[in-house]
Parts: C-alpha cells; structure tokens; sequence
C-alpha cells in the first residue's frame, strides 16, 4: 500500500492499536484480516525501530533575546554542580 | 495603713485585671522572641514592639493546633486574654490562637480571588486538555537552580532519554516572579511550541508560593494552548496554578512521570501488540479453517446420496401406501365382482336344465310358444350336458297346458 509519508510515533501507535482492536473483534473478511496483519506487523516494526534508535535529546535552555528565541544547551547536571 | 501579704497583693492585682472585660478578649501584635517549647507541650514567649514586651504562654491544648511553627523574630497576632500569674507576680497573654502578621489579609484575598475566577470558569473541568501520549518536547518553567529541574530531568531522561527539555528559566518567588512565569508561559505558547509544558517549584512556605497564586500566572495557565502541569510545593500545598492547570502534580518528580511515557513501558506495549496482532491474525485463520472442516465434513457432503435418502424413504413409504390402498380397493371390487357372479350363476340356465329341464329351439332361437312350430319342423333340444335333435310329431295346446305338463318331448 502506497503511504503519503512515513507516520509519525504517535500516529502508528494509534493505527496499529485500531487494527488489533479491529482484528479483535473477529469481524473482518479473511482478506482485509490478512491486509491488517500486515500492515500491523510493519507499523509494530516502525514503532519498535523508532522507540530503539530514540538518542538521548540535547536539553535547552531558552531564552527571550529582543523578541527572538534564542536557545543554549542546557546541562543540567552541570548546572546544579554549580 | 493594713499590711498585705504578698500572696494577697497578687490575688487582688489578678482579680482586678480578670473583672476588666477589655483584658479578656485581646488581640496583640508583635515579634516573637525567646521562643520556647517545654516537654509538656506548653509553648513560652514574648512579644515584642520596638519599646515593650509582653510574656506570653500558649498551653499544649492550643499549641496543638499551630498551623506554623512560630520562630523568633517573627511577626504575629496572638489572641488570647491578660492575666496574672501569682507565684511570679506578672501579668502574661494567655494565647488562645496564633497566626503570622498578614496571613489572615492574605488567606482572605486569595479566598476572594479564587471565588472570582471559578465564577469565571477557570477551574472548570471542560478547560482541562489531555496531555499529549508521547511529547518528544517539554517545556518547563522554573527556577535553573533548585530540585524541580533536576527532579524532573532525572525521572523524564530515566523513562525516556529522547525527551527534550527546554527550560525557560524564571523567579519563581518574590517581587515580579507571577509575571515572569506568566510570560514565560505565554512566550512557549508563541514563540516556542513544545508538547507540554510543566510550571512549578519545590515546596515552600504559603508566602513562597504565592506567586502562583497570582492572577496573571492563573490566566496565562487558562490561556495556554499548549496542556500544563502544575508543579508546585508539595501534596499539601495548593494553589490557583494547581486548580487551574490541566493536571496537577504534587511533586515535580511526579509532573515528570506523567509528562513522559515510559520507554520500558511503551515498548512492552508495542511487544504486546505485536502478539495480540498474531494471535488475532491465527485466530482469524484457524477460526475460519475450523469452519471450513465443519463444513465440508457435513455427511450430505461427505455422502451426497444421504440427501436423497430421506426422500427416496418417503417416496418408498408413499408407494407402499399406494399400493396398500389399491389393494384394498380391489380387494373391494373382486367381493363385489364375486356377488354379483354368484348372483349371475343363480340365474344360469345350465343350473336349470341340470334339474331336467331342456331348451326347445328352432333354428337357432328358443321356442316359448307352440304356435311358432309346426310338424315336421326340425327342433334342437338343448340338456345340461348336450343337445338332442329332433322332428315335430304332432302338436298340442290349449290354456293351462303349459302349467299342468310343462314342456315335455
């Protein structure tokens, strides 16, 4: 199936709960239970590739610098060793 | 001039301080010094003003209901009454009730703003948004140095390390503190967009809290289009910021847990998923796999020629009705038959001519009267068990002939 674009985390965690939800309720024709798998089964994918390569995000400190944000890095670590 | 004793000079000092109406429901301000606890629970001070002091005893069964613990220097109301203690010969405030110089001003004007904005709505349910299932940005408003930053950066990078936080650093007590939270809030909502932002600070006194109690940072949090969770103080502390918010977190640890998903968690629930999505996918296919054999295992299938048995036993059962109600019926007509046979047979000439009679015929044709032969005719005599020719001697008759003779040769 053609996909306008890669969804989002949130996205694809949503649609492959709706499918097993679907697939639950045994309600679907033999094809589409099929089709549902397999889409399921790459969504699952996604959601499992994209919750293992997360890295650890770079913290910011942000600040208001003549009406334009301006943002630092921020190791707050470091900061509270102060 | 009467002598006194000493006893008797202080009783009657107390008697006339006791009968002073004025002395017996007094409230006095003042600074708290020589504070002192005794083992019995009562509590000992003085009160003072830049020229005087006060003694001061507030006894267990009203120290314990402070709501502060009272400190030296502090400044206090004490309600309570004047009296004297004889033994010691001074008059001391025997306190009733204690609070901080200013609280009272203060409880009252956020009681009063508080019922202005839940009149508004502010605090209602309907306001309050979800938070988001898995922001990757948190927006965070409070001081750089304190325990809430690091509080909620220890228990967020610890469930998830790909969140982001983004500390817009601000005051968060003391002399324009309520603004600055209130425009920090404002300028992520602007210029900022993250997930959702937490507001907060660690654990205080009421007066440490009270910027977030302040109007601009309860209408910044209501106007908030990014979800809020409040931060403030500690499960006993509340303020307008916690009512207003779309969640309240009693500590910052905790507005940390529920701003990020845990990773551990969200994956086992990925992994579940995946299971149930098998399970149901096997399910599906053995469910209808199950259905097929049934079906096909059905005997009529199995044994096409059972469909006809049924019939072929009805059409077999019709038959032998049929041919039971035939047999009746013919049974029916051969007795009828039968009847009218023996009937017949009574009426067969044969039986007649075996009793002796015979048929006289003439070419052919019986002859019933004399008059159709003549003499000399050739006549045929027909017995029971054959025939006898003959030829015409002589004819007679006359009335009654018949009867008498009958037919004879």
């Amino acid at each position: 199936m053609p996909r306008k674009k890669e969804p989002s985390f949130e996205e694809a965690l949503a649609r492959l709960e709706q499918i097993v939800g679907e697939m639950e309720q045994g309600e679907l024709n033999l094809q589409d239970l099929v089709l549902r798998y397999s889409e399921g089964v790459t969504l699952a994918n996604q959601c499992t590739q994209s919750l293992s390569r997360a890295e650890k995000a770079m913290d910011l400190l942000l600040q208001d610098k003549d009406g334009e944000a301006m943002t630092t890095p921020l190791e707050i670590e470091k900061e509270q060793g102060k | 001039m009467a002598i006194h004793s000493v006893s008797e000079v202080n009783h009657f000092i107390k008697g006339m301080l006791d009968a002073e109406g004025s002395l017996q429901r007094i409230m006095v301000r003042g600074e708290i010094s020589n504070f002192k606890t005794y083992r019995s629970g009562h509590c000992y001070f003085t009160l003072k003003d830049a020229d005087a002091a006060l003694k001061c005893v507030m006894f267990r069964s009203r120290a314990q209901y402070l709501s502060f613990v009272p400190q030296d220097g502090q400044q206090v109301v004490a309600s309570g009454s004047i009296s004297v203690y004889e033994r010691d010969g001074v008059y001391q405030l025997y306190v009733n009730s204690l609070a901080p110089e200013g609280q009272g001003q203060l409880a009252l004007a956020l009681r009063q703003l508080r019922a202005r904005l839940e009149a508004e709505g502010l605090f209602a349910d309907e306001h309050k948004r979800p938070l988001p299932r898995f922001p990757k940005r948190i927006g965070v408003v409070t001081s750089l140095s304190g325990a809430v930053l690091r509080d909620i950066y220890h228990v967020g990078k610890r469930r998830n390390p790909a969140v982001q936080l983004v500390l817009f650093p601000v005051q968060v007590q003391g002399e324009g503190s309520a603004e600055e939270i209130a425009a920090a809030i404002r300028y992520f909502n602007r210029h900022y967009p993250v997930d959702v932002l937490i507001v907060g600070r660690g654990g205080g006194s009421m007066e440490d809290l009270w910027s977030f109690n302040e109007e601009c940072v309860v209408r910044a949090i209501f106007a908030s289009r990014i979800p809020v969770i409040s931060a403030v103080g500690h499960e006993t502390d509340f303020t307008l910021a916690d009512e207003v918010s779309d969640v309240r977190a009693a500590t910052p640890s905790q507005a940390a847990e529920l701003a990020v998903p845990d990773r551990q968690e969200v994956l086992q629930h990925v992994l579940s998923l995946r299971t149930r999505l098998q399970q149901a996918r096997q399910h599906g296919i053995s469910l209808r796999r199950e259905r097929l054999r049934h079906a096909t295992e059905r005997p009529f299938l199995q044994r096409p020629e059972l469909l006809l048995a049924t019939r072929v036993q009805a059409l077999d059962l019709l038959a032998e009705r049929l041919k039971r109600a035939a047999a009746v019926a013919a049974d029916g007509k051969r007795k009828q038959l039968e009847t009218t046979l023996d009937r017949l047979e009574l009426l067969n000439p044969v039986r007649v001519l075996r009793r002796g009679y015979a048929v006289v015929e003439k070419d052919g044709h019986p002859l019933v009267r004399i008059a159709e032969a003549a003499v000399g005719d050739e006549l045929s005599l027909r017995l029971a068990d054959g025939r006898i020719e003959a030829k015409v001697r002589k004819i007679e008759g006359g009335t009654g002939y018949a009867k008498e003779k009958g037919t004879k040769l």
